[in-house]
């Protein structure tokens, strides 16, 4: 076959294929007369192309959709895909809109591609997840739902920014110099609040802030960069930095380094380098990734001024309304001295937070003299905690704040809640809290296993971390309160529950005794305290302690607030737990308000409605007239479901509804269908929280209770003497559980006793 | 973001060392997805072929002094390409050691037992001769077939791919692949060299 015969092929096969059969028969025939040769051959394919056999290939060709890329679904979960708006090496970004019928809100989807979702992935993405659920800031685009499509891929719905990125926006609307430094200041804010929820950006660049038609600012694609590697196995250095852009990463990501929150002042600091001079500081060393490499590294930035007195064309200048030399005089100086502390090369030499970086540019907006780094406190402390911190893992206890954080349904992270309208002392004091842990524990949250894998239990360096916390902030009661109720939570979460309650008691005498409105942070330290005190079974102080944070918190957010139906929560939980018919009316009602709040603040499918929901049941579960138990099951099975889609088998939360089904079930005689339960309730619990964790006791509690009525004594015996052993280390010695556990041992040691002396010989 | 993958092409064109594995890192979801659509259908192992073609493909992409995608596409094109190659030189090794006997029985490499295409070997090395055969008459068409079935592009992405119109992709398509289907139909087993 040559060229020509092709294309008379393709002519006359388009001819004849689009002609009905009898004519195309007819224009064959004629064919075969002048060239019979062509004639069969297109008889032939006519043939394969009416009916004949695929190829395999055209099978696959089918399945796949024909689609250039991976495959794309049009919907994902509840929302229908209606663009690309971008994508990057692990995730993509989609515009897309919620499908269901008379209600139209356009959101931003972002999910990991199609075929790179590991396991780890998606676990991060999930914990992820929960961390930026608590980023609620007007310059953070907003989190709105999240969750795992048909296909196992998580995935984020986020608020949707219209808008350009904050340098091409700035110059498109020709911004003066003092404009565009508010903008970084409103840049500035965004990211010490997120640094006060321990989550660093690392990957800030203009790109990733947009400005809106409304001159707002928008933080997007918080942290997601960082989760996301597909060559992870073997990971090198180099591997590590093809996640970063090289036009905006610092020496330190460069070296695989250990990033912390100077990671993203250095980025700030390029930032407002761009957004004052008009170009990136090593514009001159781009032609290369590896002489951009060196020039990080190892050549001090050009001063702003300079670069700005660079402008020949003066349209660098004319996006700021001004000249180049005018431009050159303004920058010069401050804002060079500014600039040059952001990018300095040894993260310990820069501004010590955004929240210096920012005062720094707001002394210069109100024409004071720069701080001039003091000696304060926290430098002070700082140093301390490098030198004793030896032989700590940095990452262990960061790992355990930010599982801590994301994880526990129960959860609240007010210590660290600033509202924005709040007075500036109070952000400044979160800012200083968030600063002093990362700083203290060197701190990157999302560390690799390897450096997390530590020698030291963790319990040890929580009790480092209060002697540092007493020691170094004696002088600062607030900032005391705030790290000693942290760590009486951590301490809760690692089952040290006497030890924790002190901790918050102390944490909550220092804050009632602080001058001014301490309201919130008085709520939340009676949070903490009492919730300790109802696993410690001591109902009556926790039940005081619960109904003062209601009423703290609703005078002070009104009634529809997260942290009021957090407590409405607490409460009819606990009114729940102490299980007397005198508080039924009031138990059912507070559950009812919990889950009716939380889904309207947070929506059905969320976790903190779930929470809720599987306390309904366990409330209808202890009343039990006709039809609760039913109804809870119902509830149960639901919360069941919800956990394990959004969270994956192995969540502890998943070991706490496992465990109430499981003994709703044992009550119903279903003791075959409780058993498996209680059985993965404790795997899950004793992976999640340690063997030695009292929930897993609880665990062996009902399991031994279900073998009991299954006949199963010895098995039974087994379980409830290692829910024994458990409970006697971790509760007092008067606890009711222990005697519980204690008298239903004896009377199976009886019945054991019993059994064989009757079986025969 | 996309204008990263666009940056290193330009770096990978101007023959700048490590672009490849800068760009293969970018665009390594992509390359699945082409590789898993070119291997066997849904079943065990599918992960480590699929890993293992691409990894064989970036290993041969090194070696290729020619290679100076324009775009993405074109990379991703140049990819399936190669794979495609890997794939017809695994059935090739597979069918010789088959009808070797006992003479002359070689190891196979790891490669070749892990990656198989669709259609089984026979019909592997049929398509390739003919794709072959297609190429010394009308080239273009070899690319639409190879870019339609290999990369798995619409229509509409290889016309933009090749500068083309849509009706003109259209048409060779579908002369293409009756004259394929009909070729593979009605052919003899090519002869296997060994």
């Amino acid at each position: 076959m040559d060229a020509a015969r092709w294309r008379r092929l393709t002519d006359r096969f388009e001819e004849i294929a689009s002609s009905p059969e009898p004519e195309a028969r007819l224009q064959l025939d004629a064919l075969r007369a002048r060239d019979p040769e062509l004639a069969a051959e297109l008889a032939a394919m006519l043939a394969a192309h009416r009916s004949g056999r695929p190829l395999a290939l055209e099978r696959e060709l089918a399945k796949e959709g024909g689609e250039w890329r991976s495959a794309r679904p049009d919907t994902v979960g509840p929302y229908r895909l209606i663009e690309l708006l971008g994508e990057g090496g692990m995730a993509e970004v989609w515009l897309a809109e919620r499908d269901e019928p008379g209600f139209r809100r356009l959101v931003a989807l972002k999910r990991i591609r199609a075929g790179i979702a590991t396991e780890e992935l998606r676990r991060r993405f999930e914990i992820e997840r929960e961390a930026l659920a608590r980023l609620s800031h007007r310059s953070i685009a907003r989190l709105l739902d999240g969750g795992v499509d048909e296909g196992g891929v998580p995935y984020l719905i986020l608020e949707r920014v219209e808008g350009a990125p904050i340098t091409a926006a700035a110059d498109r609307l020709r911004l003066a110099l003092d404009e565009r430094l508010r903008l970084f200041l409103d840049v500035c804010d965004a990211v010490a609040y997120a640094h006060a929820r321990l989550v660093v950006h690392r990957d800030l660049k203009p790109s990733n802030i947009f400005l809106t038609e409304a001159l707002e600012v928008r933080l997007l694609d918080f942290g997601i960069a960082k989760l996301l590697d597909p060559m992870a196995p073997g990971a090198t250095t180099r591997t590590a930095l093809r996640l970063v852009t090289p036009e905006y990463a610092s020496p330190e990501q460069l070296d695989g380094g250990v990033i912390t929150t100077a990671t993203d002042v250095y980025a700030l600091g390029l930032l407002l380098f761009e957004l004052l001079a008009g170009k990136r500081p090593f514009r001159d060393h781009e032609s290369s990734v590896g002489a951009l490499e060196r020039a990080v590294r190892e050549l001090a930035a050009p001063r702003p001024s300079d670069t700005a007195a660079r402008d020949p064309t003066a349209t660098i200048a004319a996006s700021r309304a001004t000249t180049p030399q005018a431009l050159s005089r303004a920058l010069r100086g401050d804002l060079d001295t500014v600039v040059a502390t952001a990018l300095q090369k040894e993260p310990a030499r820069r501004y010590a937070s955004v929240g210096e970086l920012a005062e720094d540019v707001r002394r210069f907006l109100r024409d004071e003299p720069l701080r001039a780094r003091p000696e304060s406190s926290f430098y002070r402390f700082r140093k301390f905690a490098r030198r004793h911190r030896a032989g700590v893992s940095a990452a262990t206890l960061v790992a355990v704040l930010v599982v801590a954080f994301a994880g526990y349904a129960g959860w609240q992270s007010a210590l660290l809640t600033r509202e924005r309208d709040r007075a500036r002392s109070e952000r400044d004091k979160a800012r200083e809290v968030s600063d002093f842990l990362v700083e203290l524990f060197g701190a990157d949250p999302y560390a690799d296993d390897e450096s997390i894998r530590d020698s030291t239990p963790v319990g040890e360096v929580l009790g480092r971390s209060e002697l540092a916390v007493r020691r170094e902030l004696a002088g600062r009661p607030d900032l005391q309160a705030a790290l000693l109720s942290q760590l009486a939570r951590l301490q809760g979460h690692l089952g040290q529950l006497v030890a924790a309650r002190a901790l918050a008691a102390e944490a909550l005498d220092l804050r009632r005794a602080l001058p001014g409105d301490q309201r919130a942070d008085v709520a939340e330290s009676l949070n903490v305290l009492a919730t300790l005190q109802q696993e410690l079974r001591e109902l009556e102080p926790a039940e005081a302690g619960f109904r003062e944070a209601l009423a703290l918190r609703e005078a002070v957010h009104g009634p529809s607030h997260p942290d009021v139906a957090e407590s409405v929560h607490n409460l009819a939980v606990l009114l729940a737990d102490k299980n007397d018919d005198a508080g039924s009316d009031e138990t059912e009602r507070l559950t009812r308000r919990a889950v009716a709040l939380r889904t309207e603040l947070f929506g059905d499918d969320h976790l903190d409605t779930s929470q809720s929901r599987n306390a309904l049941g366990v409330f209808l579960y202890r009343r039990a007239r006709p039809g609760d138990l039913e109804r809870a099951e119902g509830l149960y099975r639901q919360v069941l479901e919800t956990r394990r889609r959004r969270l994956g088998p192995d969540h502890p939360t998943i070991a706490n509804v496992e465990n109430n089904l499981a003994n709703l079930l044992d009550d119903l005689a279903r003791e075959r269908e409780a058993v498996p339960l209680f059985e993965d309730a404790i795997r899950v619990w004793s992976r999640a929280l340690g063997a030695e964790h009292p929930r897993v006791a609880t665990g062996y509690y009902g399991l031994a209770g279900a073998l009991t009525d299954l006949g199963d004594l010895a098995g039974a015996e087994t379980a409830l003497r290692r829910s024994i052993e458990i409970d006697g280390r971790a509760l007092p010695a008067d606890h009711p559980y222990l005697r519980e556990s204690q008298e239903r041992l004896a009377t199976l040691v009886a019945r054991r006793a019993l059994a064989d002396s009757e079986s025969p010989r | 973001m996309s204008g990263e993958v666009t940056l290193w092409l330009e770096r990978l064109r101007a023959g700048e060392g490590g672009a490849l594995d800068e760009v293969v890192a970018r665009l390594y979801p992509e390359l699945r997805a082409v590789a898993r659509r070119l291997l066997r259908g849904e079943r065990a192992g599918r992960t480590l072929a699929t890993t293992a073609l691409v990894h064989e493909t970036y290993l041969r992409l090194l070696g290729s002094r020619a290679l100076a995608p324009a775009d993405r596409g074109a990379f991703l094109a140049a990819a399936a390409v190669t794979m495609r190659r890997i794939l017809v030189d695994a059935a090739r090794r597979r069918l010789a050691l088959k009808r070797g006997g006992e003479s002359a029985r070689v190891e196979l490499d790891e490669i070749a037992e892990v990656v198989a295409a669709p259609e089984g070997d026979e019909e592997l090395l049929r398509v390739d001769a003919a794709l072959a055969e297609l190429d010394r008459a009308a080239p273009r068409a070899r690319q639409i077939v190879e870019l339609r079935f290999f990369v798995g592009a619409t229509l509409a992405e290889t016309a933009a791919a090749l500068s083309l119109s849509t009706k003109t992709v259209q048409r060779d398509w579908l002369a293409a692949r009756a004259w394929l289907r009909a070729r593979i139909a009605g052919d003899p087993p090519p002869a296997v060299s060994s």
